[in-house]
């Protein structure tokens, strides 16, 4: 791990800083963040193609590393544009789930193609990741007989790919004003914050997820069977090996993943609050044969002894989970506990504090990133710079802009701090038109 | 993953009169056929000629009517026992147990397997109801009696269902003195190593053989 890739400012560290005394001899002694010594691993996206995408009928944008500013009233499709850049990292709308509320209304209603197209800079090298959108004409079916009404194909450089070769091709780091409910919401929240994560950067887990989705679903099914006496109770002995063997595997990921945001966390928390508050997080099983203390298990527990815990758990509580006829152990179930200054911060944060809070924890997602990826992720903030004072917002500028590239938008130019917005690239959006202000 | 809306019943205006709306209802309940879709086949028919149309429907009903399952096998046949089962010429010491009849097509197009069939009709679902007793799992217990089986292979996909599938019946037939083998899983012949999933690659080291001369 080498945080030094998100955290310029402890002074570059690891390969980073390598890096540049090779390519500048005897410039070991300048700033880290001086711009001329920015030759540490990034992406950007140099490219974006919508036609078709949501209000955008065919915008067409080249952009720059740096801070890039979509200013516009709201509903005219400044945030489309960072949803554009989210879906081509994760293969998913951070919004719906429904493919069509992706498509333009006038493809809705006739039928038609809608794609999103990016270009990502990486140095001399270029990615070009893609996602087509067909929806079928009223009553019409596709050409090879595909009856679905929406259908979504994902393509880097031309070639067809499954989602999770897809996913961690771009990274980007998204932010938006519902993070919030990182910290205040259910666990399903941020069991999805620790898994996009965790897919952008390992491209076995989101199948691994998947598999792991499709096992709770077809145990849930038989424990009901095995109550209502049409299923023996042995029939479970697959289907619990499964759960324990892929739920442990999920499990080491995710408790690996929260170890590291972790580290991250707390120290960028420790900047966005002055080091008044102390942030921890701790990822925490919901239930094991452990009723007391769920958590001391896991948190000591070598990798190996995972599916053993997990295993001796469905033993201890299978005649709770055939009463309930769902699986009540599991990564499916788990959480992971946000404290502050060691209490539970989702009932004891105040709406401030839980802000600060969910900010360091994207902050920490785009080091987390950039540390196991070995390159510096997109950061796009999407209008949350209006929730902050001043004085936050221009420590959010400094801690985002140590990143390549910052795409952000705002129903104002002024949110954004003069020393910035100087050097940024400046558009509005209107209708779905993007133009340079 | 294709994300959609939920399929919904065709809207059919009151005015359509109750024979077409029967027909669009039956055509939607068929898999893959869409409301729109069992509109469109339903106004297709309407316009389509009566002989035509007879032909249709006396073809329907002949599946009905004449396709029966193979007393021993499970395909879907029009005699008591299926072409494949009655072939003398055909080892029967070994069974290949796959999930559909469309299968066998598939293994038979590849003419290196010179055994027999038996067809499940499905693979253990528990979601969607289908345990053991919902496949032809007693059948195949039953073609094990007389000891003329040696080996059975299960063919079914390798997905979980079809592994719980292979698991069951490993578990059931394994004591009966009879070898239970499974399909290996690898690459696809004339494939890439660089376009093979991780997955495909790992399955494919696990299974790797010993090269085979003289064959
Ligand atoms: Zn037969």
């Amino acid at each position: 791990m080498t945080p030094g890739h998100a955290r310029p400012r402890d002074g570059e560290s690891g390969q980073s800083r390598r890096r540049c005394q090779q390519s500048k001899p005897g410039s070991a002694s300048r700033l880290p963040c001086d711009p001329d010594c920015f030759r540490s691993p990034a992406i950007h996206l140099s490219k974006l193609v919508l036609s078709g995408f949501r209000n955008h009928v065919d915008t067409k944008l080249e952009l720059g590393p740096g801070i890039t500013v979509f200013c516009g009233a709201n509903g005219q499709g400044k945030s489309n544009l960072l949803e554009a850049a989210y879906l081509l990292a994760i293969a998913k709308s951070p919004r719906t789930s429904s493919g069509r509320e992706l498509v333009n209304w006038a493809v809705s209603e006739k039928g038609g193609h809608v794609q999103v197209l990016g270009v990502g800079r990486e140095g001399d090298t270029t990615i070009q990741a893609q996602v087509d959108i067909d929806v079928a004409a009223p009553g019409a079916v596709f050409e090879d007989g595909d009856y679905s009404p929406i259908r979504k194909t994902l393509r880097v450089n031309g070639i067809q790919r499954s989602a999770a070769e897809f996913v961690g091709k771009l990274n980007v780091v998204f932010f938006e004003a519902t993070d919030l409910q990182l910290v205040m919401g259910g666990s399903a929240e941020r069991r999805r914050f620790l898994d996009i994560l965790i897919s952008q950067t390992d491209s076995g887990y989101l199948k691994a997820l998947q598999r792991y989705h499709q096992v709770v679903y077809q145990r849930n099914g038989l424990l009901r069977r095995v109550r209502d006496g049409r299923a023996g109770e042995d029939e479970l002995e697959f289907w619990d090996d499964r759960l324990a063997v892929e739920g442990a595997a999920i499990i080491d990921r995710r408790r690996r993943v929260v170890a590291e945001l972790d580290m991250f966390g707390v120290e960028e928390h420790r900047g966005l609050t002055g080091g008044q508050e102390r942030l921890g997080l701790v990822y925490k099983p919901k239930l094991t044969h452990n009723d007391d203390d769920p958590a001391a298990d896991f948190a000591s527990a070598p990798a190996d002894r995972l599916s053993d815990i997990l295993s001796d758990s469905l033993g201890y509580l299978r005649k709770r989970e055939l009463a309930q006829g769902i699986s009540l152990v599991g990564p499916h179930r788990d959480d992971l506990l946000i404290s502050l200054n060691d209490q539970a911060a989702d009932s004891y944060a105040s709406r401030g504090q839980a802000r600060s809070i969910a900010l360091a924890l994207k902050l920490a997602e785009a080091a987390s990133v950039a540390a196991a990826t070995g390159r510096k992720p997109v950061v796009a903030l999407d209008d949350v710079m209006s929730e902050f004072d001043p004085a936050r917002r221009r420590l959010v500028l400094e801690r985002a802009s140590q990143y390549e590239q910052v795409l952000l938008t705002s129903t104002e130019f002024e949110v954004v701090d003069q020393s910035y917005l100087g050097r940024a690239a400046r558009y509005t959006v209107s209708a779905g038109r993007v133009i340079q202000a | 993953m294709v994300t959609g809306d939920p399929m919904s019943t065709p809207d059919i205006a009151p005015s359509t009169a109750a024979p077409v709306a029967r027909l669009i209802e039956a055509f939607h309940r068929l898999p893959g056929i869409g409301p729109k879709t069992a509109q469109r086949l339903t106004y297709h028919l309407i316009r389509m000629p009566r002989e035509q149309a007879e032909e249709l429907a006396e073809s329907i009903l002949s599946i009905k009517d004449r396709i029966v399952l193979c007393g021993r096998c499970q395909n879907v046949t029009e005699t008591p026992v299926c072409a494949i089962c009655s072939d003398l010429r055909r080892d029967s010491t070994r069974i290949c147990a796959v999930e559909e009849p469309l299968d066998v097509v598939s293994i038979e197009r590849t003419r290196a397997f010179r055994g027999q069939y038996h067809v499940l009709h499905g693979v253990i679902s528990p979601s969607n109801g289908i345990g053991p007793e919902e496949l032809k799992v007693r059948e195949l217990l039953e073609r094990l009696r007389d000891g003329t089986v040696q080996e059975i292979i299960v063919a079914t996909n390798p997905n979980l269902e079809g592994e719980a599938t292979a698991m069951y019946l490993q578990r059931l037939i394994s004591p009966l003195g009879v070898k239970v083998t499974r399909l290996a899983r690898g690459l696809p012949a004339g494939a890439d190593l660089e376009y093979a999933d991780d997955a495909t690659l790992a399955h494919a080291l696990e299974a790797r053989s010993e090269f085979k001369t003289g064959q």
